[in-house]
């Protein structure tokens, strides 16, 4: 749309006055949908947004203007999003933006003149298993080349292709449509509409409220049919429709299945199941079958026919595709071996989008005991038991914070679901919404009632609205089913919980600036104390809890505190998600008890650095969290551990860097990120931040100066002790972790001018070696041109002009150029 | 409220529950130093300068913010270690880095709250050097300019517009570091709801908002010999000016303040009293009218210019409430334009009217098209502040505590104890009711003082009695209060006859264009001062005023007469943008 022309408000002003709610926490809510329908946020919607809900125009400016998401221009026909979170910046997403920008002529934040491309820059799209990764027009593209990007866009360049899918996904059928709500006979109390309150102890536990053989036999069938057990069915197809094997080319799989079992008969005896990301992504499109066992990896369409052929028709599975030779199912692969799946039990083994299969596996269970046979008290007294600590990062006892909010008088009060997971690099919360929705609302619902919460909210990053998506079928399902709205399982507790996107803020996951976002405002952070559990949103009493926190939940209330405590330290019980990625051979997602090594995730789990490199360091907690030395490998992992180390746990966020990661410009990609995204309230975060990137900049650049390292000391520590919020505290444990464990990496840049990981643009200087067969190919491919030479005589580059780029080195391929 | 017993600094302190900190510190005398924080607005917390060390268990400490952090019962806290002293080093270290490095040629040199901190702190070098901001400055409107590039951030003028005057002009726009505060779509200030009552000015710690100077303008005009020069002053100068000059809030310099204007060379020194008491009597006319005619209520005063813009952006369905009677800044401006004029024989033309207000809104109110006489020229030329007023007596070499007093000049310098309560909140209604009353009931007797109207409560309504009837007033200081009592008038919750608005807290005293510092104490002491003036004066009603009564005589008629109509009576519009 031209921004000159002008706006027609007629169509926005029919949507507000649709809107039921238009109370000023809403205000993001209908911002988005007015970004929706005009493509940007045109300065009249503003002002009619400000007139009908009563909310000054500064403040929605200042909203606006927070916001990554929020547009004030128009956007170009393709949108072209390229990540450079960290996995995918150590996966060299540089070279990737440096490649974009001189094909579109733009830089990032840019549209081009023809308004054909808009060319943003994000952080994360949860693809970080596939990095580099970039999103075109919606549709997610992993493990990007310069070639690739070329591949994909010159043709819209040229108009010659119209837009790329719109990353939608076809919402597959359910094959069997029998579900829990059914009646066994005439006996039976489910209706349309009012679910029996005891269907779940009737149906998973044979206690149904009238005895009959035929009933039972039809439950167990029922059961056996929703756990992919019917013996009717030949075989089930799990696809594994996560994010990454999506980007991969599963999308197309399915329907390509099912023409093949036509082709043989065999589209009745065989159920596809598509489910969320089954955990080793790296090694996707995933393909499990059973029950004649067999886990395909990178599979392509045109491998669908054999596997129906030789596997489904034949019995026989398909070695090529198989993971090796002696690892044919999951369970032999070390991945997985080495892995404590609890809370991902389910992932890639249901469909997310069935209520049925989740709550054949149990679900839901322990939401009915807990509601219809304990206490509040009760319920907070196990979690406190079981010794569980928030997974979103602090690691704060849960049972406490539920006890505090408890124990508060008022009323009215808040459960939030913190889903904003903005680390980038970190994909858990992401796949657990996107791959078994029910848990989380299951925990949900169960910290609500033990807190005594009647309304809900999952707040969910912007950038993931697969999960949105998910997360609104399943809410509706379990309203059908009895499980959320008035009188739950005929317990007379009522919850509602509503879904609130983010709109693109990493200081919204901290809790208190979360809570600002909810109300309508721009997230900055709050002070504390008050804390959110004594005064939260709308100055209620509000308990702020993250998605692994919550799917933890059910787990412990169906097994016991003593089960959750049996894996786990001592001071961090359990298991915790990591999701791996960076320089590592097997990325993805990964479950172990807490206190294993890190050697063991990265190695045993991860298998190690892809071929060549060699591992230095690892992230954890993402730009909060800090580096730890391939020396270190050996220390446990959990809250403790990895804080003496200088590091946090963070949210589970795991990025492997080798060689060749520079780590000075490492700790200056991660200040960048934080110093991008302080909310600008405290002075401590917003000025020192930018200045200690300063200081990295110039010492990446080779102009550092020894005393630099005292001024970088100094801020940290000041940052850390006086910033407001978490994000300013931690901001500074990148530079730290760095400094305390690869100094001379500091000082080499510092006093010799040098970046030993050959990484930082300014130290480095190309020289063609005398073993160049003066093939001319680094002449043709050096943009600036300052390569000449002639037949029998080694090229030479001008020092001078040359930029740096490193074209001439990566390709020569006689090695014979040199990077020092 | 229960007590809570910690300790600062190893002294014991008992401070009610719910106290923070700083309050707790302050109680014992220590000094924390503070940017953002202010007593008047919700707590920011984002300056960090007042961070302080807190024992936490075991041995640990940590650093918290004592503006926002709350005591507890054996609390140990230490406001001055090294490692504190060294935190509040950097923070003042990091805010030079992004700041001008222009104190010479800045206006708040030696009254800014950075500068001090940098003496206080021995801030020896520019230790950061890097990016700082760059933002335009805004000059737009008549009366505030905005310089963003001296912005610190703190966010006292977004809470002030937000949660005192309820304008929200203002808020922060992007976010991290390229956060700045500016009006809604990087408009100008004059294309922003703001009323330009000055409330962020005198909350601002640096330079980033300032006055719309028009010092130059006036000592042209002094200097040329061609030009006859007049000057008004309004009546909350006189218990403010001290404090420029280093005396205690609440001095009285009302005969020092003609004596320093002729010295600077004023052809005639006028009192905007003066035309405060005609104000009196042209909106107490339109109240006992609107009494004999049943309407409409209530009858809404209109003196306060920034009010009025308010109104008409916030509230234009007031506009048949209010009452139609010029401020008395215009009353006097144009008075001296025509009737002094006309009397001393001298072409309007040659005179440069100068009003010397405790206002910023002033210098808008001047520029609105209405206030002009019929042949075009304006009423009033320019606006000084209070503190462009000082600053110009010190550029004159003027010590003002050390002047003899002198009288204004006759006779539109003369004035009642009516006119100088306008300078406080209830005053401009008290003075009305004292003429109104002495009319609707006669034998009454003198009513001059009525105490519902006065104090600092920030709505103050009631009823009162004249004669055998009740009449319901209120008085409304502040723009967040007056929407509260509009709000109420509108849904039909609380009926008045009589409405008092004045858009700055306290009233003309707490303006926008006094001394700073102006806060709450300050306000209340300024206000006293006003009602020990009006006590002195010999005359404390309008109507009793000799000026007045000779200006009806020979050249108004009388209150409400066609030519008080056409000189002292104004309209007003409907003005965009429209507020919300
Ligand atoms: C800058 C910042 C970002 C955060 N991001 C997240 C996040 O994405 N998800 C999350 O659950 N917690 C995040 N947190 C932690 C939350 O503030 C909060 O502690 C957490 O949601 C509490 O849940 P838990 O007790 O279950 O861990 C973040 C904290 C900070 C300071
Ligand atoms: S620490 Fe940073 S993100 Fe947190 S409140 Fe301060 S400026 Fe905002
Ligand atoms: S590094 Fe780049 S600019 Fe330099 S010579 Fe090689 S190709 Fe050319
Ligand atoms: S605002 Fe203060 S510190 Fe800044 S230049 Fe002016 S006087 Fe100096
Ligand atoms: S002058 Fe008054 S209305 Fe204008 S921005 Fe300042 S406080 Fe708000
Ligand atoms: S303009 Fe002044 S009062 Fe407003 S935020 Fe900036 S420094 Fe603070
Ligand atoms: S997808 Fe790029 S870092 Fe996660
Ligand atoms: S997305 Fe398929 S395995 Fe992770
Ligand atoms: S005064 Fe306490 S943070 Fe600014």
């Amino acid at each position: 749309m031209n921004k000159l022309s002008k706006v027609d408000l007629q169509p926005l002003r029919q949507v507000l006055s649709a809107w039921s709610d238009l109370g000023p926490h809403h205000l993001i809510a209908v911002l988005q949908k007015a970004q929706d329908m005009y493509g940007y946020l045109p300065e009249e919607a503003m002002e009619l947004i400000s007139e009908i809900m009563r909310i000054p125009v500064a403040r929605i400016y200042g909203v606006v203007t927070f916001y990554a998401q929020f547009r004030r221009e128009p956007r170009g026909l393709h949108v072209v999003e390229i990540c450079n979170g960290t996995a995918c910046h150590v996966k060299g997403a540089d070279r990737i933006i440096d490649e974009l920008v001189s094909v579109l002529g733009i830089r990032p934040g840019q549209t081009t003149d023809d308004g054909r491309f808009t060319l943003l820059q994000v952080n994360c799209v949860g693809a970080c298993g596939i990095a580099p990764a970039m999103v075109l027009d919606g549709k997610v593209y992993g493990h990007m080349t310069s070639a690739k990007v070329r591949e994909l866009v010159e043709p819209l360049l040229e108009g010659i292709e119209e837009p790329a899918g719109t990353g939608q996904r076809k919402t597959g059928v359910v094959a069997e449509e029998r579900t829990f709500l059914d009646r066994c006979c005439d006996k039976c109390r489910n209706a349309e509409g009012t679910p029996c309150p005891e269907f779940l102890i009737c149906k998973l536990e044979d206690k149904p409220c009238h005895d009959d053989e035929q009933c039972a036999a039809y439950r167990r069938e029922l059961r056996n049919l929703l756990r992919f057990e019917a013996e009717r069915y030949r075989a089930h197809i799990f696809l594994c429709k996560g994010l990454t094997c999506e980007a991969g080319g599963a999308a197309e799989l399915r329907h390509l299945f099912e023409e093949e079992l036509s082709r043989h008969n065999l589209l009745q005896d065989v159920e596809i199941v598509e489910t969320g990301c089954q955990g080793l992504c790296e090694m996707g499109p995933v393909v499990q079958i059973k029950p004649l066992e067999a886990f395909y990896c990178r599979v392509k369409p045109e491998d669908v026919a054999e596997i129906v052929a030789e596997h489904i028709a034949g019995g026989k599975p398909v070695e090529r595709l198989l993971y090796s030779r002696d690892c044919r199912i999951e369970a032999d692969i070390p991945f997985y071996k080495n892995q404590e799946r609890r809370v991902l039990s389910n992932m890639g083994r249901i469909d997310p989008r069935n209520i049925d299969e989740y709550i054949a596996r149990n679900g839901y269970l322990a939401l009915y005991k807990a509601i219809r046979h304990s206490a509040p008290e009760e319920i907070i007294d196990i979690i406190s038991r079981s010794g569980l600590r928030g997974r979103g990062g602090g690691g704060f006892p849960t049972g406490r914070k539920w006890a505090t909010a408890r124990t508060e008088q008022d009323p009215v009060k808040y459960l939030i679901c913190n889903a904003d997971e903005g680390d980038p690099g970190a994909f858990m919360d992401r796949s657990l919404l996107e791959g078994d929705p029910h848990r989380v609302l299951e925990g949900m619902i169960i910290a609500a009632y033990a807190i005594g919460a009647h309304k809900a909210f999952i707040y969910v990053r912007a950038e993931y609205p697969l999960a949105v998506k998910h997360l609104q079928t399943a809410i509706g399902q379990a309203g059908r089913y009895g499980l959320l709205g008035g009188n739950i399982l005929g317990s007379g507790y009522d919850l509602n919980i509503e879904i609130f996107q983010g709109a693109g803020a990493f200081v919204c996951g901290e809790e208190t600036a979360l809570i600002a976002s909810l109300e309508g405002k721009r997230g900055m952070a709050g002070n504390k104390p008050p804390y959110p559990t004594e005064h939260g949103f709308g100055g209620h009493p509000t308990c702020v809890n993250n998605v692994e926190t919550f799917a933890n939940v059910p787990l412990i209330l169906a097994h016991g505190p003593e089960w959750f405590r049996s894996v786990g330290t001592q001071s961090s019980p359990g298991t915790k998600i990591f999701s791996l990625s960076g320089k590592v051979r097997y990325t993805g997602l990964v479950e172990v008890p807490m206190g294993v090594s890190m050697a063991d995730i990265i190695f045993r789990i991860g298998g190690g650095a892809p071929e060549g490199g060699e591992i230095k360091a690892a992230q954890t907690g993402g730009p909060s969290g800090g580096c730890i030395p391939s020396a270190l490998m050996n220390t446990a992992v959990d809250y403790d551990s990895l804080k003496e180390l200088g590091s946090i746990m963070g949210s589970g966020g795991l990025v492997v860097t080798d060689d060749s990661t520079c780590i000075v410009s490492f700790a200056r990609f991660f200040l960048s990120f934080t110093q991008h995204e302080s909310c600008g309230k405290c002075i401590p975060c917003r000025e020192g931040t930018k200045r200690m990137l300063e200081i990295l900049e110039r010492i990446t650049r080779g102009q550092g100066k020894l005393a630099d390292l005292d001024d970088l000391r100094n801020l940290c520590h000041v940052i850390q002790r006086t910033s407001s919020c978490g994000l300013g505290q931690t901001s500074p444990n990148p530079v730290l972790s760095t400094l305390r464990y690869f100094e001379d990496e500091y000082l080499a840049h510092i006093n010799d001018k040098r970046c030993p990981a050959g990484v930082c643009r300014s130290l480095l200087t190309y020289h063609i070696l005398d073993n160049c067969r003066s093939c001319g190919l680094c002449a043709k491919n050096c943009p600036v041109a300052c390569i000449s030479g002639s037949r029998g005589a080694p090229y030479v580059i001008d020092q001078d002009a040359c930029i740096k780029c490193g074209k001439c080195y990566e390709v020569c391929p006689f090695n014979a150029v040199a990077r020092t | 409220m229960k007590d809570v017993k910690l300790t600062i600094n190893g002294i014991i302190v008992e401070v009610p529950e719910g106290s923070t900190l700083l309050e707790a510190a302050r109680s014992i005398g220590v000094h924390i130093p503070t940017l953002c924080h202010d007593k008047q607005l919700t707590i920011g917390g984002a300056c960090r300068m007042c961070v302080v060390e807190v024992e936490g268990p075991a041995g640990s400490t940590r650093l918290e913010p004592a503006c926002s952090y709350p005591v507890r019962e054996g609390m140990v806290a230490r406001t001055n270690t090294a490692e504190v002293r060294n935190a509040r080093r950097t923070i003042i270290e990091l805010i030079l880095a992004n700041h001008p490095h222009s104190c010479q040629t800045c206006i708040r040199n030696g009254r800014c709250q950075l500068q001090s901190l940098c003496r206080e702190y021995s801030i020896g070098e520019y230790k950061y050097e890097g990016e700082r901001r760059h933002f335009k400055q805004d000059i737009s409107s008549e009366a505030i300019t905005r310089h963003p590039e001296y912005c610190i951030l703190c966010g006292k003028c977004v809470r002030v517009c937000r949660e005192v005057q309820k304008v929200y002009a203002l808020d922060f726009v992007n976010r991290g570091f390229s956060t700045v505060v500016l009006p809604a779509f990087d408009r100008e200030l004059s294309q922003s709801v703001c009323v330009l009552c000055g409330q962020c000015l005198l909350k601002c710690p640096v330079a980033a908002i300032r006055d719309k100077s028009y010092i130059s303008q006036v000592e042209r005009a002094l200097e040329d010999p061609g030009t006859y020069c007049t000057v008004q002053v309004a009546p909350a100068i006189r218990a403010s000016i001290g404090e420029m000059f280093g005396l205690p809030p609440g001095t009285l310099l009302t005969g020092k303040v003609p004596s320093a204007l002729r010295r600077l060379g004023f052809d005639k020194v006028f009192d905007t009293d003066f035309g405060a008491d005609m104000a009196v009597m042209e909106e107490g006319h339109e109240l006992l009218e609107r009494l004999k005619s049943g309407g409409p209520f209530p009858l809404i005063t209109s003196c306060s210019p920034g009010w009025v813009k308010f109104m008409e952006q916030f509230y234009p369905e007031f506009i048949p409430n209010m009452s139609t009677t010029k401020s008395p800044q215009q009353i006097t401006g144009i008075l001296t334009k025509t009737y002094f004029a006309e009397q001393a024989g001298i072409d309007p033309s040659r005179i440069f009217n100068i009003a010397v207000m405790p206002c910023s809104a002033k210098k808008f109110e001047i520029k609105r098209p209405e206030m002009r006489l019929a042949e075009g020229l304006p009423e009033v030329d320019a606006v000084l502040t209070t503190r462009e007023f000082a600053d110009l007596l010190h550029l004159h070499e003027i010590n003002l505590p050390s002047l003899p007093d002198e009288d204004f000049d006759p006779i539109l310098g003369m004035s009642s104890g009516a006119g100088v309560m306008f300078g406080v909140t209830g005053g401009m209604m008290e003075a009305a009711l004292r003429t109104v009353g002495a009319v609707l009931d006669p034998e009454g007797g003198e009513r001059l003082e009525f105490s519902v109207l006065r104090g600092f409560g920030g709505i103050k309504a009631g009823s009162i009695l004249i004669g055998k009837q009740e009449y319901r007033i209120c008085v409304a200081h502040g723009l967040g209060n007056a929407r509260q009592v509009l709000d109420a008038i509108r849904e039909g919750r609380e009926q008045y006859h009589f409405l008092e608005i004045m858009a700055c807290p306290g009233g003309c005293i707490g303006g926008g264009g006094q001394p700073l510092p102006t806060d709450d104490t300050i306000r209340r002491q300024r206000i006293e001062a006003i009602y020990a003036e009006d006590r002195g004066k010999a005359v404390r009603c309008a109507h009793l005023n000799p000026a007045v009564r000779r200006i009806y005589k020979e050249f108004l008629g009388a209150p409400l007469s066609e030519k008080a109509h056409e000189l002292l009576h104004t309209g007003y519009q409907f003005r965009t943008p429209r507020g919300v």
